[in-house]
């Protein structure tokens, strides 16, 4: 579980958040929904370690135990290095990661573990391709393989989406669902969108943010997501 | 489409022809004006001298000291600056320390250098110093201010994975900091050139170029210094030009 617990954060006199305080539940898909410039992507940077709250504190705990959160991220921009190719830009997150019992992978385990998920992805073709000759669909893949290759409990993606045609979103939710549902340690996602249909495609909570300083204003879990779930939602934005 | 290639690289050669031919013009009438060969020499004249010179074996030879004290001074101020560059540019403390010595060394003139140094080295390692000097604080400038064009974001992305430090200046700091080492390096080239001819004329090593100024000086002979003068800019493009292919360097 991720407790966020009584945070504060301001930026250039804009007070983002006052005392705010939140809890996402282990091995499943939060989605946290709300317009744009709420405070989203600052919430889960400081859920992330990425941003340091003015106040309060981030604990990640796993079967009661408080523990240092490994997570990985799928950001905005895909944050590739575009003079390494494909497999090069996977194995540079692997090198220095643990298995889970403590000990670095060695060269062929990385080069095992990327060519299959690159194959659950549907990019083993271009493992060997350089960054800047894919398409931005396959780009945004790569980066959510990534994420998902690296030993984390947590996910954290933050509108990795936004810039695509809705052919190539659905393509890529796909994509997201297969590795999720391939992922043997079923990580906790902590995903940010400011699109209804995604989240309710995606998450199994949602979590609604609204106001300044922001707080949930609505929080639903997947057996309430309807048609008429979508207008109270943006009711609440 | 190749032969309208061939028309355009035609044309070019032309207008370059055509420019040559202007300067010539422009520096025979300067000649014909001042009609004393003593103090300005005929293109001509410089022309056949340095053809002269190229014929001649021992001419190369100087030229070969002179290549190996230029190319050991650019050496050493690109691998000592691309370290410490990159080493200032990743940790302020460093830079802090190291700049205030590139600050007063970019601002020192090229001769008081190589006074100090004749008073320190042997007249053969003089202009390796000298160059050194005057080439580190530029290599230096030029890593320190590549390793911080790196983007941010990548640096983020590779600190929130856990990348290594040594992976991280490999796969995100070096590649950032190329273009800017390489921008540098090629301009090191030049003024290393010029501060190693300038510190060889004083420290006059028996084979150098600069002594071979010097001499062309005092046997009153402005042709063979004109030559001699060519063929260090010659040098200096050609070792830029070099430098630039290998590296990939885009000079445009």
């Amino acid at each position: 579980m991720i407790k966020l617990d009584d945070i504060s954060k301001s930026y250039g006199g804009r007070e983002l958040f006052s005392h705010f305080s939140a809890e996402f539940t282990e091995h499943r898909v939060t989605c946290i929904l709300g317009a744009s410039g709420v405070g989203k992507t600052t919430l889960i940077n400081i859920a992330a370690g990425l941003v340091t709250p003015d106040g309060g504190k981030v604990v990640f705990e796993t079967d009661g135990k408080e523990r240092p959160l490994r997570g990985s991220y799928v950001f905005q921009e895909h944050r590739l290095l575009l003079w390494l190719d494909v497999h090069d830009n996977l194995d540079l997150v692997l090198k220095n990661a643990r298995k889970p019992d403590g000990a670095f992978f060695t060269k062929n385990e990385r080069s095992e573990l990327i060519r299959q998920q690159l194959a659950l992805v549907g990019l083993e073709a271009y493992e060997l391709a350089n960054i800047n000759e894919l398409s931005g669909g396959m780009v945004q893949r790569v980066a959510l393989c990534r994420a998902f290759l690296y030993p984390s409990e947590v996910l954290f993606l933050d509108e990795p989406f936004k810039e695509l045609d809705p052919k190539l979103k659905d393509e890529l939710y796909e994509t997201f669902f297969r590795a999720y549902e391939n992922d043997s340690s079923k990580r906790t996602v902590l995903f940010v969108t400011h699109d209804i249909s995604e989240a309710l495609r995606l998450a199994d909570k949602i979590v609604v943010l609204a106001g300044s300083p922001a707080n949930i204003v609505g929080s639903f879990e997947k057996s309430e997501f309807s048609e008429e779930l979508t207008e109270k939602i943006k009711e609440l934005m | 489409m190749d032969k309208k290639l061939s028309g355009g690289a035609f044309a070019l050669w032309r207008r370059r022809i055509l420019i040559v031919i202007f300067w010539t013009a422009v520096w025979e009438i300067v000649y014909l004006l001042i009609g004393r060969d003593i103090y300005f020499p005929s293109p001509v004249s410089v022309v056949t001298t340095f053809f002269r010179l190229l014929e001649d074996p021992k001419s190369w030879v100087v030229i070969g000291w002179s290549i190996y004290r230029t190319l050991f001074a650019v050496a050493l101020s690109a691998v000592l600056g691309v370290i410490f560059g990159i080493a200032g540019g990743l940790n302020r403390t460093v830079y802090d320390a190291i700049n205030p010595l590139m600050v007063i060394l970019k601002s020192t003139p090229v001769v008081s250098v190589i006074i100090i140094a004749i008073i320190w080295f042997r007249s053969t390692d003089v202009p390796i110093f000298s160059g050194f000097l005057m080439c580190f604080p530029i290599v230096f400038t030029g890593a320190v201010a590549g390793v911080r064009s790196a983007d941010p974001k990548l640096v983020e992305m590779s600190r929130f994975y856990g990348v290594r430090r040594a992976d991280m200046l490999k796969a995100i700091y070096f590649p950032s900091a190329k273009p800017y080492i390489n921008a540098s390096v090629i301009s090191a080239i030049g003024i290393c050139w010029k501060a190693v001819a300038a510190a060889e004329v004083l420290s006059m090593p028996r084979l150098s170029i600069g002594a071979n100024l010097y001499f062309a000086k005092t046997s009153l002979d402005p042709a063979l210094l004109f030559a001699w003068t060519a063929v260090i800019i010659l040098l200096s493009f050609v070792f830029e030009t070099v430098y630039a292919k290998v590296s990939g360097y885009d000079k445009t």
